[in-house]
């Protein structure tokens, strides 16, 4: 059960490196390039190594980036300083930039300002971080985490149908919008909220790359989601169970963002004991789930109990030197739900006892009986 | 020939009274005498069953015919339900390798074999039910499988004989204290399977502290019960000496007349006492009833 996350906590940095740097980076002769970028930034080893040793790639692969969800951006409008050579005064990436593209609805210039403001508020947001103070906030995710420059998916299956509705659909948009290649473009960004973007897997992994970090997770007063992978919900995710039931599932429903994770005490959060049963029955998602879900089903503990109630249910629970896990293990885990976790184990241990004489026992009388019948021939 | 009605055989008879093997007809074919010894020597090879007069050897149906179709369900469903159980605790990645868990079959189609078999066993456990209360076999296989105190006695008997304290194990009737504590043990374990598993198909209407504890005790008494049919059940019936290769009782119900002496005199005594038992009992090679031995069906 104990999952490996060392090659995706190496490789989130990497990926953000290389979605930071994607942006940077044009082709002389596409038109996707009109300022001229990839001349320079098209060349693999385009990078600089610092004193420290480390060394940054500004490498852009020119068609990867055409066909990402950023190809018809400038590189200027996200990377704001970027139109001086050499890049002296160039700024951090702001994704509630506005990035000169035509929002159609309200006719206003693009940006991410208005998830942004979302995510500020939740749990991994900013508010959150100066609340924590500055060493605990830098654990705490940027949008990069998450997001990609993700590269457009052709047009396949739509919610689990066949490619051939993709295909027909894209062909009717074509019968309007002449200009082709805008065209699919266009489609694949509506089709990619029609599909998942990732497998349930790889949503439990990029979770688990901070979730699952112990120490990081400690400094937190946090369990590690080390709990999740002891659910029947992970065994569905782990085979490939096309609809496994993920973080997402039940953390960010159908209705909810995941921009705006708040914590289960908070009466909007899916987790709050309010809409614990929609959250397990999940109506108006693609798949129901536990649709005869009743309160007390859907109000019990989803994850295996974890380290807090080990220490919740010790004796020296208040123990003040253990720090944040110890002073948040007994507001995770209420009085009732402590007697329960310890029911359950004393339950465990009856029956690890009860294993160990019976068939302790039975393996001695058998060896016994074994050796006395090979006695008795000889 | 006594009572043709089969009246449930009197097993609080003291084996003791019964006649001992010398009052049966002399064995042609036995030229040592041997079946005059109390048949107690484990070390005794296996000698051909004595011939009758009319030249047949004598047999024992030791299960009757339907007991051993409850077993066969039995080990079906056990089976099905032990791979398609144990699957959930293996590691993913080992099934993953195998193949097992492509697009879902180590769930899904999990999930729908183990319930088919549950529900084998709920069948076959329902049947054993209505077997040991209406019918004449099935209450005489409970009673005497009913738990007595000399089985105490024979516990310690038997070990006293493991441990060389005594010559020969003690005299055991048709189920010794190994069936019994198995029997009792299925029935306990079936009961609570049943029960937790069935909570855990109708999770939705369920406490989730319920269903940790059903959780529990399902995944841990499967455990034990595994074991103990690894450790107990094969090696009574395959593994040990006794019966190495394996023991084709449960398929073919016939035992000699010398086993029957050597593993259950008791039991053979008390049926070659009561006409009515050997009656039940007694059948020739093809399995057919036999003719009771002479002077004995009075």
């Amino acid at each position: 059960m104990k999952a490996d996350f060392s090659t995706v906590r190496r490789g989130v940095p990497n990926c953000v490196l290389f979605f930071l740097i994607i942006p940077w980076l044009a082709f002389a002769k596409t038109a996707a390039d009109p300022e001229n970028c990839l001349t320079c930034h098209r060349y693999p080893t385009m990078g600089i190594e610092k004193d420290s040793g480390e060394v940054r790639l500004y490498y852009v692969n020119p068609e990867l980036w055409e066909n990402s969800v950023h190809g018809r951006l400038e590189c200027s409008n996200c990377h704001l300083g970027a139109d001086e050579i050499p890049h002296n005064k160039i700024e951090r990436v702001d994704c509630s930039t506005e990035c000169h593209l035509m929002e159609p609805s309200e006719e206003r210039e693009f940006s991410h300002a208005n998830m942004i403001e979302g995510f500020e508020g939740s749990v991994h947001g900013p508010k959150a971080g100066v609340e924590m103070g500055k060493a605990l906030a830098d654990d705490l995710p940027t949008c990069v985490y998450c997001h990609g420059n993700r590269v457009l998916s052709p047009p396949t299956e739509l919610w689990g149908k066949p490619d051939a509705l993709a295909y027909e659909t894209l062909t009717r948009c074509k019968g309007c919008h002449t200009e082709e290649d805008w065209a699919e473009q266009q489609f694949a960004h509506m089709t990619h909220r029609m599909r998942r973007p990732r497998l349930q897997r790889e949503v439990v992994e990029l979770c688990a790359a901070c979730h699952g970090d112990r120490a990081k997770m400690s400094r937190h007063g946090l369990e590690t989601v080390n709990t999740f992978k002891e659910t029947f919900h992970w065994k569905l995710v782990r085979y490939g169970v096309s609809d496994a039931p993920d973080c997402l599932s039940c953390h960010v429903p159908v209705g909810y963002s995941a921009h705006t994770i708040r914590p289960s005490e908070d009466p909007i959060s899916p987790l709050n004991e309010k809409n614990r049963v929609s959250t397990c029955a999940n109506p108006s998602g693609v798949q129901s789930c536990h649709e005869q879900a009743t309160e007390a089903f859907a109000t019990g503990r989803v994850h295996a109990y974890g380290e807090k109630a080990v220490i919740a249910s010790a004796a020296d629970a208040d123990d003040d030197d253990g720090g944040l896990l110890y002073e948040r293990a007994s507001e995770t885990y209420s009085p009732e739900a402590v007697f329960q976790y310890k029911i359950l184990e004393i339950l465990r241990l009856i029956y690890k006892l009860l294993i160990g004489t019976v068939i302790g026992g039975m393996t001695i009388h058998q060896m016994m009986d074994f050796y006395r019948v090979r006695k008795n021939h000889h | 020939m006594g009572s043709q009605n089969g009246t449930p055989p009197d097993t609080t008879k003291p084996p003791a009274l019964v006649a001992a093997p010398e009052a049966l007809p002399a064995p042609a074919a036995s030229p040592n005498g041997e079946s005059t010894q109390p048949p107690k020597e484990a070390e005794q090879p296996v000698e051909p069953a004595p011939a009758r007069k009319n030249g047949e050897e004598l047999y024992f149906a030791r299960l009757p015919r339907s007991e051993g179709r409850q077993h066969l369900w039995l080990v079906v469903g056990f089976t099905v339900l032990t791979i398609t159980g144990f699957m959930v605790y293996l590691p993913e990645e080992a099934l993953l390798f195998l193949g097992v868990g492509f697009h879902g079959a180590a769930t899904d189609l999990r999930m729908l074999i183990h319930r088919m078999g549950a529900i084998v066993l709920f069948c076959v456990s329902g049947y054993h039910l209505y077997y040991i209360v209406f019918t004449k076999d099935g209450r005489r296989f409970f009673l005497d499988m009913l738990p007595r105190l000399r089985d105490v006695g024979e516990t310690f008997g038997n070990l006293s004989y493991y441990i060389g304290r005594s010559e020969h194990p003690p005299d055991f009737d048709r189920f010794n204290y190994r069936h019994k504590a198995e029997y009792f043990a299925l029935v306990a374990g079936n009961t609570l399977m049943g029960i937790s598993g069935l909570l855990l198909w109708t999770e939705e209407y369920w406490d989730k502290f319920i269903l940790d504890i059903a959780l529990i005790v399902h995944s841990m008494e499967a455990v034990l019960a595994c074991l103990a049919i690894m450790v107990w059940h094969l090696y009574e019936v395959h593994f040990g000496p006794h019966k190495y290769p394996y023991d084709t009782t449960w398929l073919d119900p016939l035992v000699s007349e010398s086993e029957m002496k050597e593993m259950f005199p008791a039991h053979y005594r008390r049926i070659m006492a009561d006409p009515a038992l050997m009656k039940i009992y007694l059948r020739k090679a093809d399995g057919s009833p036999a003719d009771l031995p002479e002077g004995r069906a009075k």
